[in-house]
């Protein structure tokens, strides 16, 4: 029986490269060149946060880029289906941090995709995942309540020696509330807004090192992304 | 129950799951990202080979292409040490000069990377600038050393491929086309 749902029905939502490798001291001398070569190729790059273990930007309200002491990572907060964007701006930023912190080993890579599908109300969005029969969903009444569910998960990890993948299926409720301050309330209206999604969350992650000169980010990525398109189907029930 | 985040204050978002990619913030700074860095299963040192790596090789014509050379070309170095153990020269230079006919075509994969075309083209040179002489037994353990380093790493960057152009030289090989030095003095005339 072919899947109730593909990926089709979902848009890509946000992307993260993320390296992981042993902690990296030149940081400490060096935070300051990273950033400075990479606003020259950016020159919109806006600092969020620095401190001694952490480093942290910001390029057209969309990446985050992070350099850590232990890690760095980009996310696209606006993935686009194609991902090319984001495959560019991490190569750059993981090349970067990998000269200048002279690193030569990676412990573990990892690439995160997330999509969703909004909804009006969280009913509508556990329904979805429930259609997907993927899990099993008592009726009638337990535990002494005649209920129904409201925030479904789905998750496993799916691993082999050198790879895996983490795969979630949910559903998330959001709510925001932006209260202003009362002397400029006038001119900021309160915003409330709930936001329902379904969420298919899925990172996919290398168990053993790899070396410098084994990586190369846009091929690393394009190839991953890849097999999330070709192989999401088989955790999507059916 | 909903999450709520509040803009005027800091929140935190869990990735959930520990050792999970970074999930990441909703606004830009003024949440906090809490990632726990426990490994799953245990950790291996050795490391990842290209084809788990890149799983799609087979797909990708330029770097199917160099690492099924490169398999082939270790087997033949393989057979060459082999042989030049075992006191046969004759079958070691003849296994040597197999590996030697795969190097245009590796050449022709240099679109890897920098660091990929000069190992390549460097060996291919270090064999020509011997004029059909044999190799030593410590000659070909190095080119072994190097054509494995390029077959488990093809992405190698420039600066690390000439750190291994250096052993081949300390090896005793010439790893440029006799006539550069003459080009180098013209150039620097």
């Amino acid at each position: 029986m072919a899947p109730v749902l593909d990926l089709s029905q979902l848009k890509p939502y946000r992307a993260t490269i993320e390296v992981r490798y042993d902690n990296a001291y030149l940081l400490w001398d060096r935070a300051g060149q990273i950033w400075a070569k990479l606003n020259e190729r950016w020159p919109k790059l806006a600092m969020v946060d620095a401190n001694p273990g952490m480093t942290k930007f910001v390029l057209d309200d969309r990446f985050q880029m992070v350099v850590q002491l232990d890690k760095c990572y980009v996310i696209d907060n606006r993935a686009s289906s194609t991902l090319a964007d984001f495959m560019e701006t991490g190569e750059i930023l993981v090349n970067c941090v990998t000269t200048n912190l002279e690193l030569s080993k990676f412990t573990r890579l990892g690439f995160r995709l997330t999509y969703i599908k909004d909804f009006a109300d969280k009913t509508s969005a556990a329904e979805f995942l429930i259609g997907t029969k993927m899990m099993a969903i008592p009726e009638g009444k337990h535990f002494n309540i005649e209920g129904k569910v409201l925030m479904p998960r789905y998750s496993l990890v799916w691993e082999g020696e050198s790879t895996g993948i983490r795969s979630i299926l949910e559903v998330q409720s959001q709510k925001i509330d932006l209260e202003p301050q009362i002397e400029v309330i006038d001119e900021i209206p309160p915003f409330h807004v709930e936001k329902h999604r379904f969420i298919y969350d899925v990172d996919y992650y290398t168990l053993q090192p790899t070396s410098r000169g084994q990586l190369n980010v846009k091929e690393w990525i394009s190839q991953a992304y890849h097999l999330i398109k070709r192989d999401s189907k088989v955790f999507f029930g059916g | 129950m909903a999450d709520v985040i509040r803009l005027s204050t800091k929140t935190a978002i869990e990735s959930g799951d520990a050792d999970a990619t970074t999930y990441g913030d909703r606004s830009n700074g003024k949440s906090k990202v809490t990632v726990s860095n426990e490994t799953i299963g245990p950790f291996s040192e050795s490391l990842i080979s290209p084809r788990d790596l890149y799983p799609l090789h087979a797909e990708r014509m330029l770097l199917s292409t160099a690492l099924q050379l490169l398999d082939e070309g270790m087997n033949y170095l393989n057979d060459s040490i082999g042989m030049f153990d075992d006191g046969d020269r004759l079958g070691s230079d003849d296994a040597l000069q197999h590996f030697q006919a795969l190097l245009p075509e590796l050449f022709s994969c240099r679109e890897l990377g920098d660091g990929f075309g000069a190992i390549v083209s460097s060996v291919f040179h270090s064999l020509k600038n011997l004029d059909g002489g044999p190799l030593s037994g410590k000659q070909l353990q190095t080119l072994r050393q190097i054509v494995r380093r390029i077959s488990t790493e093809p992405y190698i960057s420039f600066d690390e491929a000439l750190d291994e152009l250096e052993v081949l030289q300390d090896a005793g090989l010439e790893v440029q086309p006799p006539y550069f030095k003459f080009a180098a003095d013209l150039l620097s005339e």
